[in-house]
Order: C-alpha cells, then sequence, then structure tokens
C-alpha cells in the first residue's frame, strides 16, 4: 500500500499554500511601499523645495 | 530595514532555507518507508510539524494578548495577530494533509472523531478572531477585542493535544513519546520541527513589518492637513 498520489498531493498542497502566502506578503509588501512612496511625495510637494 | 537587521533577515532565510532542503531529502530520501502504511507515512514528518509550530503560533498570540492587555502596548497585539495569521495556515495545512493521510489510511477523508473535530474547531476560533480584526476599524478596539478572543481561543489547543488521551480517537496516539519510532524517523522529525519553527519566525517577522508599515501609513494619512 503506498499510495504516492496521495503523498504527492500532500507535499504539493503544502508547498503551493506556504508559497502562496508568501506571495501575499510580497505583494502586500510592494502596494505598501507605493503607498508610502506616494505619501513621501505629496508631503514633499505641499512642503516644496525648501 | 537598516543594514543589521537586513543581514539577520538574509541569515534567517538562508537558514531556513537550508534546514528546508535538510528536511525534504531526509523525508524522501534518509528515512526507510514504513512497513504498514508504505511512502504515504512520509506524510507524517511535516503533518507533526505543521501541528506543533501551529500550537506554538496560538500560545504567543495567547501571550502577547495577554501582554497587551495588561501594558496596552500595540506592539504585542501586532505580533499576536501576526502570528495567528501564519498559525491559521499551518492549521489549514494540518487539516488538508491529516483528511489526505486519513484516506489513505482509513479510506475515508473526515470523520467527526474528537481531534479531528477540536482541530476544526481551532481553525474557525482563529479565522473568527482574523476576520473581527479585519472588521473592526477603530485600532484600541480592534487590539482589545483581538486579545480576548486570542486568550479565550488558546482553551481549545490543550483540547486538541489531549484529545487522543481524553476521548477514544481514531487518530493515531502520541508516537513519539510512546517509543513508536526508530531513531532515523525520530531525527526526520526533529529536523522538520527545526525547519518549520524557523519558517514561523520568518513569516511572523515579516508579516509584523508590514503590519508596522500599515500603522505608520494609516498615522501620516490621519495626521496629514487636508
Amino acid at each position: 500500500m503506498d499510495n504516492l498520489g496521495y503523498l504527492f498531493a500532500a507535499y504539493t498542497i503544502i508547498w503551493a499554500l506556504i508559497f502562496g502566502y508568501v506571495f501575499f506578503l510580497y505583494y502586500k509588501q510592494r502596494k505598501l511601499r507605493q503607498q508610502m512612496d506616494l505619501l513621501k511625495d505629496s508631503k514633499g510637494e505641499r512642503e516644496g523645495p525648501d | 530595514m537598516n543594514g543589521r537587521s537586513a543581514l539577520r533577515h538574509y541569515i534567517l532565510v538562508g537558514l531556513g532555507f537550508a534546514l528546508m532542503v535538510a528536511a525534504l531529502y531526509m523525508v524522501f530520501i534518509y528515512v526507510p518507508t514504513d512497513k504498514n502504511m508504505g511512502a504515504v507515512q512520509r506524510i507524517f514528518y511535516f503533518h507533526v510539524p505543521l501541528a506543533w509550530i501551529a500550537f506554538l503560533a496560538f500560545f504567543v498570540v495567547f501571550v502577547c494578548s495577554i501582554l497587551y492587555l495588561t501594558k496596552r502596548d500595540m506592539k504585542w497585539d501586532v505580533i499576536a495577530s501576526a502570528s495567528a495569521e501564519v498559525g491559521v495556515v499551518f492549521t489549514s495545512l494540518v487539516l488538508i494533509t491529516g483528511s489526505i493521510w486519513a484516506k489513505a489510511a482509513w479510506g475515508i477523508w473526515w470523520t467527526w472523531d474528537a481531534r479531528l473535530t477540536a482541530t476544526l474547531v481551532l481553525w474557525f476560533t482563529y479565522v473568527a478572531y482574523l476576520l473581527v480584526r479585519h472588521y473592526v476599524a477603530e485600532d484600541s478596539q480592534r487590539a482589545r477585542l483581538g486579545a480576548v478572543l486570542g486568550i479565550v481561543g488558546f482553551i481549545d489547543v490543550p483540547i486538541v493535544a489531549l484529545a487522543i488521551m481524553l476521548w477514544r480517537t481514531q487518530h493515531p496516539g502520541a508516537l513519539i513519546f510512546e517509543g513508536g519510532l526508530v531513531t532515523s524517523m525520530l531525527i526526520t522529525l526533529l529536523v522538520c520541527i527545526i525547519a518549520f519553527t524557523v519558517l514561523y519566525i520568518i513569516l511572523v517577522v515579516q508579516s509584523t513589518r508590514l503590519k508596522n508599515m500599515e500603522a505608520d501609513i494609516r498615522n501620516i494619512k490621519n495626521n496629514r492637513p487636508d
């Protein structure tokens, strides 16, 4: 009774979910960086060049 | 991220990667195939560490929730929510891999056994914790509610852990403590537990960093003169 299909399915799902979560964190980080840059730019514009 | 914390981060990620490669090597090449269950028993080496680290994650939520309620420092609330998030991911994997293993071993995907049901309740509890946090807008109210849920929710962790002793369950007993594993299986399990602990730390640190960044953005927006 080897059931290799089940073993393959289990490990595939483990890595898919972990990579999915890592990708979610990466995507969130990129979005937050963009927001932070926008806020910094708008602050810079308001304060002027001096 | 300053220079030193970036270096620490890269060292941790490198260590996590090396440990995970070692864990996979041991699971698929080093450890002998189980005589009774065959290759499918190899699910055990990731299923058990995932469950233990999920318990650890919810224990961190519990401790940080108490610390938040006593000190009222948002730092603890941020760590608690990051740990709960990772705990939910790991518990989801415990339920999925457990179900796949059950199908191979018992011929069914699911049974309302005490251990399985208590684990499902644990998953629902912390999904509810994350949903409550998502829908409460005010920072201190969200942290307070989250802390109460984080403390109450932890009650289910010892129930899950002790279910195999308290009730007659279909789930296998604590093989590790009953001496049911040969040395190579024990070593493999240990390496997998260390690898998943490092992965847990990396994910919580990263998630905490993002939650702090989110809070900074909220503060800048709230204090901005329109």
